[in-house]
């Protein structure tokens, strides 16, 4: 699966053409390639930790299990926009059936990514709590409800995770607009 | 970088005086102790002034004791709060009160120094180092300035040593020994002797590899760097085996004691990185260890492991309290150290800076190390009670240990050591195969969750889990113990008015003990949570303590561990306060002069 992944987001990488330049939308950015917040048409990818990318499929994303932990990938050039950890998206397959309409709007076939980065003071979210259908942020204990835009459900933090609306070609996560607010805490 | 200030005309006054205008409060030139700021020397670190708070645990011994007895057990009832002043930030607050001829100097969480008049609480300018948006560390705190000349020095959370003008609080220069972006941040007090400011770097839990690095006081050129963890080659490289050592941790978290006639610092360490023992095979020096260092070389000198190839995550962040202490009859020129593992290490340092085993008793339930080596102190571990990959045990005390990073007392006048403990506390734990190591991330192969609630309460947690112990190490014994329901996260303070002040609770009480017997004797509730390092000093002859409140980082953390585990939820608020006591009678003199 991996290598057939790594193999499918080569071939997308020369199918994008020339759409790499930054959104209008697009965030106050780094200048850094690598830095740059997502943009339209970026792929979302795994990183290994040794610079390689695993796109990642829509099909292998099982319903409510833990979330995968992405960057975005510029289609062209195959930069990894792990540069800046505020590009950290935490993707999963929720029940489109629970979702609200934003959060619907923002998906693909169930598909969504948000924002990794948890409002209160910046810390990863990066856990899922099953029985609570909510994701967890370990330094304060917030918690955001996927389903409903990423609401807060627990403070302290007090603002929503940021959306990264996306969308699905070729069985591949693709980034359709940019995130729906400014990642982060401040 | 900025130098928060005023506003408006006051901002105008300040281009010609900052020192006295840069904040209100009425604060005048005239009556600013910056006026006549006292330039501190190695002699002053060395011999403290009674009034005086000259470094974050008083002296360069860790005794964390003032000798002033204006307050004391017999007017204790009349200690009442005189004035307090907000931080404007949230998270744990962990310094004391940093006090030179009424000038007194906070840190706070973000980076933030403070400069007040120690007498009446007026500020006198105010400094926060602007950080990286996207830095991110698990302890968003700070543990105290350092003075040295007439700079301020501050460990920033960016592995940044910052210098200030300690009668502006502008920058005089800025040195970095580490890149926060590979997970390096420091939150320690610095240690200066020799004309060295000497700083150690957290980020075992992101896979870094710890030093400790002396920059010139005056320069702020780097003199030294001495890893924690030997390279290949270097003495001690043959306890790790292929890589492991490159992300091995060994943080240094806390300052360091330091006996000046010797020239040598002693310096505890942290656990080993990833958690488990198996991803990182050998003895794993220097980790869980104490290292001595000579303060002009960076020649590591000596060191003791507490215990090998960690798998408990009980870092040895304290360094061990420099007492001389009589043991079986024998003057011992000793080192103390409260270990996280649960025993109390009574260690000998020798003239060459080699430091001995002496002895090591346990002060809180431990069922891990099954004996001890009398000669060389090294445990030997019960297989049963020791984690790894795919492998999940039970074990006391829990990973935040029989002590955590607050720091023990020690009163020469009582005689006796002072620890704040955790008892009836174990932890189930267990690791996960890691996958590599991502610059910046956590390191850590135990699962955040599992983490978050690794709480197990042994028999007699429902009696109390924290604990004040006193102990006399010249008989080995422990002589009183004072009991708290929930966690234990205050370091103390011991006074020559024979007096123990403390906080720690989810309670938010600060509280004074008689230092002789337990007993309490007052308390005070705060605005939040105490685990800041208390202090005191005086001026014009008015005996002050001062604490600074402000519930986070691990305290906060355990706090959640309990509600998972325990049947209640309980809040602490948050928000940083200073503040400050004295006797009844001097209170009012200072308010008459405030108002007038």
């Amino acid at each position: 699966m991996e290598r057939r992944n790594f193999l499918k987001s080569c071939a997308c990488i020369a199918a994008v053409g020339a759409t790499e330049g930054l959104s209008a939308g697009a965030q106050a950015t780094p200048k850094e390639p690598d830095s740059v917040r997502p943009q339209p048409g970026d792929y979302l990818v795994v990183e290994d930790g040794h610079g390689n990318a695993r796109s990642i499929s829509a099909s292998e994303l099982v319903q409510e299990a833990q979330q995968v932990m992405a960057f975005p990938q510029a289609p062209i050039s195959g930069v990894i926009r792990s540069g800046s950890r505020f590009n950290k998206v935490m993707v999963m397959r929720l029940d489109p059936a629970l979702m609200d309409e934003e959060t619907k709007q923002n998906s693909a076939d169930g598909v969504v990514a948000y924002s990794a980065i948890c409002t209160h003071q910046g810390c990863d979210v990066n856990s899922y709590i099953e029985d609570k259908k909510e994701f967890f942020c370990f330094c304060h204990y917030s918690r955001f409800d996927p389903y409903t835009a990423g609401k807060v459900t627990n403070g302290p933090a007090t603002k929503k995770l940021a959306m990264l609306p996306i969308e699905i070609k070729d069985d591949l996560l693709v980034v359709k607009e940019p995130f729906t607010r400014k990642p982060g805490y401040k | 970088m900025s130098l928060v200030k005023r506003f408006g005309a006051l901002a105008v006054a300040a281009a010609i005086a900052p020192a006295a205008y840069a904040a209100g409060d009425s604060a005048s030139a005239k009556s600013s102790p910056l006026a006549d700021y006292s330039p501190v020397t190695e002699n002053r670190l060395k011999n403290p002034e009674p009034e005086n708070w000259l470094q974050w645990r008083g002296n360069y011994e860790g005794w964390t004791y003032s000798p002033l007895e204006q307050i004391n057990t017999e007017n204790i009832d009349d200690l009442v709060p005189v004035w307090s002043y907000s931080t404007g930030e949230l998270e744990g607050h962990q310094s004391p009160p940093i006090v030179n001829d009424g000038v007194m100097f906070i840190s706070t969480p973000n980076n933030q120094v403070i400069a007040l008049n120690a007498e009446t609480g007026a500020e006198l300018w105010r400094y926060k180092k602007e950080i990286p948006e996207e830095l991110f560390q698990l302890h968003p705190t700070n543990r105290g300035v350092g003075l040295y000349g007439d700079k301020v020095y501050l460990a920033a959370t960016d592995a940044c040593l910052v210098a200030l003008d300690a009668k502006t609080g502008e920058e005089a220069w800025v040195t970095c020994v580490a890149d926060w972006k590979d997970g390096y941040y420091m939150t320690l007090s610095p240690l200066i002797a020799k004309g060295q400011v000497m700083v150690g770097v957290s980020g075992g839990e992101y896979g870094i590899r710890g030093h400790i690095t002396a920059v010139n006081a005056e320069t702020g050129k780097i003199s030294w760097k001495t890893h924690t963890i030997p390279a290949p080659g270097e003495p001690g490289s043959e306890t790790w085996k292929g890589d492991a050592w490159k992300t091995g941790g060994a943080s240094v978290w806390i300052a360091g004691t330091y006996d000046a006639d010797m020239g040598v610092a002693f310096y505890g360490t942290g656990n080993g990185g990833p958690w488990m023992p198996d991803t990182r095979p050998g003895d794993n020096l220097y980790a869980n260890s104490v290292v001595a260092l000579d303060v002009e070389t960076g020649k590591m000198v000596g060191y003791h492991q507490y215990h090998h190839n960690d798998a408990w995550d009980w870092d040895e962040v304290s360094p061990p309290v420099i007492i001389d202490y009589k043991h079986k009859g024998k003057d011992i020129k000793g080192l103390v150290h409260a270990g996280r593992n649960g025993y109390l290490w009574t260690l000998e340092r020798n003239e060459d800076g080699s430091i001995a085993f002496v002895d090591a008793e346990k002060y809180v339930k431990q069922n891990v190390f099954k004996s001890i080596d009398p000669v060389t102190g090294r445990p030997t571990y019960d297989p049963a009670r020791t984690p790894g990959t795919g492998k999940t045990v039970t074990f006391c005390p829990s990973l935040w240990g029989g002590k955590d990073w607050p720091p023990e007392a020690y009163s020469p006048k009582t005689g006796l050591f002072y620890i704040p403990a955790h008892e009836n506390l174990c932890t189930e734990m267990g690791g996960v195969k890691m996958g590599p190591r991502k610059s910046g991330e956590l390191y850590i192969g135990v699962p955040i969750a599992d983490i978050l609630t690794n709480i197990r309460l042994a028999d007699g947690a429902e009696d109390h889990i924290g604990e004040i112990q006193a102990w006399d190490l010249t008989k080995g014994k422990k002589v009183w113990q004072f009991n708290m329901k929930e966690m234990n996260w205050g370091p103390l303070l011991a006074t020559g008015g024979n007096l123990l002040f403390s906080g720690g609770g989810n309670d938010r009480i600060f509280r004074a003990l008689d230092a002789r017997t337990g007993k309490k004797l007052w308390q005070y509730r705060a605005n939040s949570g105490i685990t800041a390092v208390p202090s005191s000093w005086m001026v014009n002859g008015t005996q002050f303590i001062g604490v600074q409140a402000g519930w986070g980082v691990d305290a906060q953390r355990m706090q959640g561990a309990f509600d998972a585990v325990m049947d209640h939820t309980t809040t602490v608020p948050q928000g940083g306060v200073l503040h400050v006591f004295t006797l009844k009678k001097n209170a009012k003199k200072l308010m008459d002069a405030a108002s007038r």
